[in-house]
């Protein structure tokens, strides 16, 4: 292994076997397949018959640079969709991949995402924690632990025993909800167990909050049809950073699980290669309280002053959008506050200026503050030092992001006019309200009696590629987006999707302002003022997991042993 | 001339071999293990030794609470130094460290803590703790016990600190100051946005003066700020290394040159760690991370075998201490800025035994910013070169060129070695639990801007920094 001279492998996908590459790196679908599912499952317990399950998968799965838009999805059907498909560890030994091999996978990815809770800000179980101490070395154990953010009754779900997850995307409610039986008939059929399937709504390129999302996404040195990504200064990053078997951004390629040289049959096999690593998290999203919060915040600061010859609007609910574009580092339309501070802009900005700003010309954070969400995220030129130095340590750290949507979708101005002409509304009432109802479509009599999607809640099916889960989720979400002390903010994490209780500056002139709880509940003797007036919680876990996703070759070998 | 800041925020590493008997290790250890629980608030230990309750307070272990150190301590940790890597062969007795970061002199510093511990009810029993040093005299004993705590001290070949020359004092009153003036803002920001920079100065000023709630007697005296006696000595040090540089490269020349070869030679032969894992996680040393702002880091490795790795070494570290100390002044070492406290000490190997079997150590101590994969990265990131020119000298270290070049480039098998070598810190206690160094060193421009008139020009800069 160490004898690989890293500058005999390629950090480009020029030249690449485009084939051995799951599709998912090149493709979120977007709008092409607007429904999707992910379907975790445990796999059989037989080893042959779980080999045996997968072979019948296997034609579904589409590769990058395969055949075109007459693939089809469902096992032995006639539906338009996509397939994808990745692991656990604990699903490719039960494949029957060599328990050797398995070991060789990095320790976060076998810890699986329940053991690094205190990484990511989820619940510790400090006494679990402890007995695992012991057998942690193996990292397979599966009690499942039901803590209160995988209960099921809050829409919760548990993977720790999940073996597999399949993403699967349709055009339409009625092919998702098609495909989604199939493949749970199909894992049915081999004595496999389906787990639960993640129904998204229809995505509009939004999050539930009502912000565009989807705008910002790396680009990979050498991908074929780099177009379909907006482009931004030095947005391209080595292909070692998404996929195992490059060069990356350290100029080494990342080791990966392989096959001994003298392996009798697979000698020197790279299991890992044109292979990456993906992190599922449902992310429930409080969509009525933020714009609530917000309502209330934009009815205090309206007017407020923030710099020479500005203020924040004085119209509330242009003065909610106003601060919680701050949060977010963008307006809801998807423009930065980079390119738009003052007001949202007539209009989204076309592809090929959306996303080209730096942070360079505002150190301070006046126009997009230090601590947003979208900022935090990818700091860009900013993360300290030279601007050279910046880029070198952002580009070390990007995340492919390919989350979809769940559950109950509303229209931010709706809630908000709502929200400002009735004080007392209850979630209830506004939600009857101003939920956009999705179009109906043929069919969904059909699904609606399969309980489809969830329609009290709504969130995020958050899903990100990376080949090192440790230097891209993880690093973002606890060194960048979590830290309360992200760049010299001062126990300030992300408003957006980090864990509340803190309050948010606002760098303005002549000084800052802070936005603390406008709804805080009452002193109890022993609270500490400040986490009483901290922000609330918007976004709260629901479960995930890390999975890998292996190249066409690794299946096969999976397959055929 | 005298320099004030000199006598600030300073390291010191008690070290003293642990008597060669297995039960008083393990009482030691379990001595370490409840002040690490009640410290953590993780009370769960099972040999619970005279529990106290405080008023309301969880169950405590009389034993040792470093908070009682507070004025005069930023860290401190508790290390028992074993020999897990070491060849069975040449096994090295079992070492106890003190790694303190504290104020004023040595002696001072020791006999304050000996005064407090000295007082009815204080809970800092060094003698639980050291009495299973050879040699060790309880703390009864007064002068006797500073004068064996000093004897064991040993000199850190380099060390740095992030907010050099400031009292634990003066951080703890600088961050008090801005969170007065964060309450203020919030309440009287409407009235002060029609203001001028120079008059929101001037009423934030006033407001500090009228002894808001909040402060306490003193705290609008900030920290000292460097002055002549370091600017002196700053150039002092350079012209001094210019000088020597100038006369002696010529004569030396032939020395660096045959330094030079010998180097290149052995980075060609030296074995690096190989392994064909990705970073492996350690679950013990994990367990204890991630708990508050920082973590901490305990290295431990052998430095290469023979005078040349030996010799090198120290130059290194000589340079990094010269530069810790003139250069590296303003809250970040060679472009990171997440460091609290760091110092190298090398433990000599005094035994008497032939000088090939003679293994000393290079033992590293941090105090950081956020998690270790960051800290490590960071590393990597923006200051390869420095690393590798300390660590290339140790054991194992991932294969180099030219002292500085290649190493710790390698950022998986870098992390890997690091790893492999960290050994579990029994105890530690950070004074400073929710402030990064950048929340100090900006507490810190705050505080001294907030209590004198400023130019207009640096009114802005200031404005941003609450
Ligand atoms: C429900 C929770 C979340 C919401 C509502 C949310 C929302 C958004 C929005 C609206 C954007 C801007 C649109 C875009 O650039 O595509 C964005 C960008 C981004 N988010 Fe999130 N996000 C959430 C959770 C997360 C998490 C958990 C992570 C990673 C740990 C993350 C990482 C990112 C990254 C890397 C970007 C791109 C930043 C850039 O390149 O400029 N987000 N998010």
């Amino acid at each position: 292994m160490s004898s690989i001279d890293p500058e005999a492998v390629p950090d480009t996908l020029d030249g690449a076997d485009l084939a051995q590459i799951q599709a998912l790196l090149f493709r979120g679908w977007a709008r092409k397949f607007r429904w999707s599912s992910f379907l975790f499952v445990e796999v059989p317990d037989d080893p042959d018959a779980a080999r045996a399950w997968l072979r019948d998968v296997r034609g579904d799965i589409a590769w990058a640079g395969g055949p075109g838009p007459e693939q089809l999805a469902v096992a032995g059907g006639q539906v338009p969709g996509r397939l994808q498909v990745a692991f656990t560890t604990k699903g490719l030994r039960k494949l029957g991949l060599d328990p050797q091999i398995v070991q060789r996978f990095p320790f976060e990815a076998k810890a699986g995402m329940e053991r690094r809770a205190r990484v990511l800000g989820d619940p510790v179980d400090d006494q679990r924690a402890a007995d695992d101490l012991e057998s942690l070395e193996q990292f397979e154990t599966n009690k499942p632990t039901p803590t209160d953010w995988k209960d099921q009754t809050r829409g919760g779900i548990d993977l720790s025993a999940c073996d597999a997850m399949l993403l699967l995307y349709a055009t339409t409610r009625k092919d998702r909800q098609a495909i989604d039986l199939a493949q749970r008939a199909l894992i049915k059929r081999f004595r496999g167990r389906p787990m639960a399937s993640e129904l998204s709504s229809r995505w509009l390129e939004r999050e539930p909050f009502g912000f565009a999302d989807g705008v910002s996404q790396p680009a990979i040195k050498g991908q074929p049809d780099a177009t379909t990504v907006p482009p931004s200064v030095n947005n391209t990053i080595a292909a070692g950073e998404l996929l195992l078997g490059y060069r990356n951004e350290y100029g080494q390629v990342p080791k990966s699980p392989q096959f001994d040289v003298g392996h009798p049959k697979h000698g020197g096999f790279d299991v890992g290669k044109n292979g990456t690593f993906l992190v599922f998290r449902k992310l429930e999203q409080d969509v009525i309280g933020f714009w609530r919060t917000f309502a209330k915040l934009g009815k205090r600061f309206a007017g407020q002053r923030v710099a020479e010859g500005h203020s924040v609007p004085t119209d509330p609910a242009a003065a909610a959008h106003w601060l919680a574009a701050r949060a977010m580092g963008r307006w809801t339309n998807g423009n930065s506050t980079m390119s738009c501070p003052f007001a949202p802009g007539e209009q989204r900005l076309p592809p090929e200026q959306i996303n080209a700003f730096t942070y360079g010309a505002d150190p301070h954070g006046l126009a997009c503050p230090i601590g947003s969400h979208v900022r935090r995220a990818n700091p860009r030129d900013q993360r300290g030092g030279p601007e050279s130095e910046s880029w070198k340590v952002v580009r070390r750290h990007r995340i492919l992001r390919r989350g979809r949507a769940y559950g109950r979708l509303f229209d931010p101005d709706q809630l908000l006019r709502k929200l400002l002409a009735e004080d007392t509304i209850t979630d209830d009432a506004i939600a009857a309200h101003a939920a956009i109802a999705s179009e109906p479509e043929a069919g969904d009599e059909a699904s609606a009696e399969a309980g489809d999607d969830d329609q009290t809640r709504s969130g995020l099916l958050f899903v990100c590629l990376q080949a090192s889960i440790t230097h891209g989720f993880e690093f973002v979400q606890q060194i960048w987006n979590n830290n309360p002390g992200f760049h010299g903010v001062f126990q300030e994490p992300d408003l957006v999707a980090g864990p509340g209780g803190s309050r948010f500056s606002i760098p303005a002139e002549p000084v800052r302002l802070r936005l603390d709880n406008p709804s805080p509940v009452p002193a109890a003797p022993d609270q500490d003022e400040d986490e009483r007036l901290g922000m609330p919680r918007f976004v709260i876990p629901r479960g995930g997991g890390y999975f890998f996703v292996p190249s066409r070759a690794t299946i096969d070998l999976l397959v055929d042993g | 001339m005298f320099d004030p800041t000199r006598y600030a925020s300073r390291a010191l590493t008690i070290a003293a071999e642990l008597v060669a008997d297995d039960e008083s290790v393990d009482r030691l250890r379990s001595v370490l293990q409840v002040i690490h629980d009640d410290l953590t608030g993780n009370n769960t230990s099972k040999q619970k030794q005279r529990p106290v309750v405080r008023e309301g307070q969880a169950v405590r272990n009389d034993i040792f609470l470093p908070g009682l150190l507070a004025d005069d301590t930023h860290f401190m940790r508790f290390v028992i130094v074993d020999d897990k890597l070491g060849p069975a062969d040449n096994q090295l007795p079992l070492v106890l460290v003190w790694e303190s970061n504290h104020d004023g002199d040595p002696d001072d510093y020791l006999r304050n803590v000996l005064a407090r511990a000295s007082q009815p009810d204080a809970v800092l029993d060094f003698d639980r703790v050291f009495g299973a040093c050879i040699g060790y005299p309880a703390m009864a004993s007064g002068d006797a016990w500073v004068e064996w705590m000093l004897e064991h001290s040993l000199r850190a070949e380099a060390f740095y600190s992030g907010y050099r020359g400031v009292p634990k004092t003066k951080v703890k009153a600088a961050g008090r100051v801005h969170e007065v003036i964060r309450t203020y803002l919030d309440e009287h920001r409407l009235s002060l946005t029609t203001r001028t920079p120079i008059e929101v100065h001037d009423e934030i000023r006033r407001h500090l003066e009228s002894t808001p709630a909040g402060l306490e007697p003193g705290d609008l005296e900030p920290a000292v700020e460097r002055g002549l006696g370091f600017t002196l000595r700053k150039w002092a040090t350079l012209v001094l290394i210019g000088a020597a540089v100038l006369l002696l490269a010529l004569p030396l020349l032939p020395l660096t040159l045959a330094w030079y070869a010998v180097l290149r030679r052995r980075e060609a032969s030296d074995k690096p760690d190989t392994s064909n894992r990705a970073v492996h996680g350690m679950p013990d040393l994990i367990a204890v991370e991630d708990r508050i702002v920082q973590n901490q880091l305990t290295h431990l490795v052998d430095i290469k075998p023979g005078y040349f790795r030996y010799f090198t070494q120290r130059v290194v570290l000589l340079a990094i201490d010269q530069l810790a100390r003139i250069w590296f002044v303003h809250g970040e070492l060679g472009g990171i800025s997440s460091i609290h406290f760091a110092r190298w000490v090398i433990l000599h190997d005094r035994r008497d035994v032939e000088s090939k079997r003679r293994r000393h150590r290079l033992i590293f101590f941090s105090n950081y910013d956020f998690s270790w994969d960051s800290y490590l990265g960071e590393f990597v990131d923006r200051a390869a070169g420095g690393l590798t020119a300390v660590w290339s000298n140790t054991v194992g270290y991932p294969r180099t060129k030219n002292l500085i070049h290649d190493g710790a480039d390698d950022e998986e098998t870098f992390k890997q070695w690091a790893r492999d070598r960290q050994i579990a810190s029994q105890v530690w206690w950070s004074g400073v639990r929710y402030s990064s160094v950048d929340n100090i060193n900006n507490d810190i421009a705050v505080h001294r801007g907030a209590v004198r008139a400023l130019e207009p020009e640096d009114l802005p800069r200031w404005l941003v920094r609450l």
